[in-house]
């Protein structure tokens, strides 16, 4: 309704979107597909007023069931650039899956960027249906090395606020990194990157396969 | 399904949706065009701050994405009124994406024109338009050596320009010229793809502000260890004297001195007021960078980037029709390095504004917070508005400094004055 409600008011806003698979989903190091291949798809709206709306959609697959799921995440922030180049946003995300698991959750996050990095912070009051929820921080960052080629780097600390049965014993702290080489062709990025975590026991409902992995990524834009 | 087919399946999709249909990227074409410019239009299309997007998280995409999706918009206007995209280059610090698009006849730029600037699509447009650099080649003039003049050798004892990024937007500088070695630290071509190039009035201005010292040969720059950043947007006409830039090349080399966090920018060059420049230098100087730029004599209010708000605006000393408010800088027959590893002798407005340049990494080097207001008031002798201020490079290092530059009886002199 709120992604309608802007559409009809556009002017010079802009559409866009993604295509993408991947080798394994690795969400904030863990991965989300049972180590298996997954296909993600990414609609957005910009406004120039600085509003932003989105929808995310992958394949998921849970310790609960043998089969893939979907997760979808729409997502709506508001982004503004200051004259020193340095930009801030807030926004909020829902998630949603498939099947038979609880794991829908609300999170709301505030950011900043100053190229080349970006930092935000999230809170989820039931971070994948458990409570009490988790606070996660995050700091990204792309430096060009060449002129269709950057490094990209990501490292995230999840923060549990208890243990959640379900999914075993957790740790409090669980952090995360990823450090790749992205590749720009046209309308392509191929991504090869390294991602860890440094716990075994995260808290989510997954299996826990590897804690560190190769991961391999094929994106398209429109 | 097993999971190789659904893999090739996913790939194939990924395929499909980035047929040519849907993405046609914008072939670069070599900026040089100052034979189509007066057939070409700057058109701004909106670029969103960066933000979360879930699809984009890891990826390192800066700007939030969506380059496809406005080069997809670029193309239908494109094609809606009659022109062709021929370039494009993203500037984050105004939040749009520019697409350079020409138009085969006038009469088509017209209509295009009028009805670009009516489509909500567009965020703003404009002209291209033709810059010029400022500069004679009088070669033949007694030596008569600026750095003399301003005591480089006391002034250097002080400060030398260490760890400041001076940005020289200009034509294209010989960085292995053997007065420059080590000085240049970046060069960026956004005129062209070819590399390697030396050109003669870039190559001037670089070794007025950062040739270095104490080499046994030719000159000292007057921040002989600042980091020069030489960004070729201009180029050099090869049937007459002097060099060209365009709004293009000039807004891209300026986004790029953004990027890199120049401290100085140096634009000894001159030609119409520009909107997208105007825009740009606004950010600059909103972001305490100092912006140097040359008086264009031909022009009554000094010409544009020099007359714009903000921008110390420089001429030479023997120049008695400056423009109220320029500054008055060394600026004829002025030794200096040149193509081909070899020294000449240079005038013109160009060459005073790298004397100030360089004056400026000096002050910004003693003291990194002085700001584009106050440096004006520091380069002069008084701080009474004049018509003619000529630079005082010992008073305004004396100043900053808070020790003796030059004769310490000029520097006491100097600290007798309201700051």
């Amino acid at each position: 309704m709120l992604l309608g409600a802007l559409i009809a008011g556009e002017a010079c806003a802009e559409f866009s979107g993604s295509a993408s698979v991947l080798s394994d989903y690795r969400y904030r190091g863990v991965s989300l597909s049972s180590g298996h291949p997954a296909a993600q798809l990414g609609l957005a709206y910009d406004d120039p007023s600085g509003v932003y709306a989105g929808l995310f959609a992958s394949s998921v697959q849970f310790a609960i069931s043998p089969h893939r799921e979907l997760q979808t995440v729409p997502y709506v922030g508001y982004a503004r650039r200051f004259a020193s180049g340095v930009s801030a946003e807030v926004g909020a995300e829902y998630a949603a899956y498939s099947g038979p698991g609880d794991y829908d959750y609300a999170e709301f996050y505030v950011g900043v960027t100053g190229e080349p990095f970006s930092a935000r912070l999230y809170y989820a009051p039931r971070y994948f249906g458990r409570e009490p929820g988790s606070f996660y921080a995050e700091v990204n960052g792309a430096q060009p090395l060449a002129e269709r080629v950057r490094l990209v780097a990501h490292v995230g600390l999840l923060v549990n606020r208890g243990d959640y049965p379900p999914y075993g014993p957790s740790d409090r702290r669980v952090l995360d990194g990823r450090l790749g080489l992205a590749f720009d062709v046209d309308a392509f990025t191929f991504q090869a990157s390294w991602v860890g975590v440094n716990s075994a026991y995260t808290g989510y409902p997954v299996q826990h396969g590897r804690k560190n992995t190769a991961v391999v990524s094929l994106t398209c834009t429109f | 399904m097993s999971t190789r087919r659904w893999l090739v399946a996913s790939i194939a999709l990924l395929v499909a949706l980035a047929s040519p249909a849907m993405t046609q990227p914008v072939t670069a074409q070599p900026a040089l065009a100052d034979r189509t410019a007066d057939r070409q239009l700057l058109v701004m299309l909106y670029l969103a701050p960066p933000h979360f997007r879930p699809d984009a998280n890891y990826n390192g995409q800066g700007y939030a994405g969506g380059g496809d999706a406005r080069r997809r918009v670029a193309q239908a206007l494109a094609g809606k009124y009659g022109l062709k995209v021929v370039n494009a280059w993203p500037m984050p610090a105004l939040g749009v994406d520019c697409f350079v698009m020409e138009a085969p006849a006038e009469n088509v730029l017209v209509g295009a024109e009028e009805g670009l600037a009516r489509d909500p699509r567009v965020e703003s447009i404009q002209r291209m338009q033709l810059f010029h650099v400022l500069a004679h080649n009088d070669r033949l003039y007694p030596l008569q050596p600026a750095a003399k003049a301003w005591h480089l050798d006391e002034l250097h004892r002080l400060a030398t320009g260490r760890h400041v990024r001076v940005a020289e937007i200009d034509t294209a500088v010989e960085a292995d010229h053997p007065d420059l070695l080590n000085g240049v630290v970046r060069q960026q071509n956004f005129v062209d793809d070819r590399a390697d190039v030396a050109e003669r009035h870039g190559t001037e201005v670089a070794g007025i502000i950062a040739a270095r010292a104490d080499n046994g040969i030719g000159i000292v720059g007057i921040a002989p260890e600042a980091d020069l950043i030489a960004l070729r947007a201009c180029w050099e006409q090869a049937e007459r004297d002097g060099a060209l830039c365009s709004s293009f090349t000039l807004a891209r080399a300026l986004q790029f001195a953004l990027e890199r966090k120049a401290h100085v920018i140096n634009l000894s060059l001159g030609g119409p007021r520009d909107r997208l420049l105007e825009r740009l230098l606004d950010v600059a100087i909103a972001r305490g960078i100092s912006v140097v730029g040359a008086v264009d004599r031909e022009a009554r209010d000094g010409g544009f980037p020099a007359s714009h708000p903000g921008v110390l605006a420089v001429a030479g000393e023997d120049v008695h029709d400056a423009p109220a408010g320029a500054l008055l800088a060394p600026g004829r027959d002025i030794p200096t390095t040149t193509i081909a590893h070899t020294w000449g002798f240079v005038t013109g407005s160009s060459f005073a504004a790298a004397h100030v340049t360089g004056l400026v990494a000096l002050l910004h080097e003693l003291d990194p917070g002085l700001g584009p207001p106050e440096l004006r008031q520091l380069l002069v002798q008084t701080t009474a508005p004049s018509a003619h201020d000529v630079v005082d490079a010992c008073a305004a290092v004396a100043r900053v400094a808070g020790a003796c530059a030059c004769t310490c009886a000029m520097a006491q002199e100097r600290k007798l004055l309201p700051h």
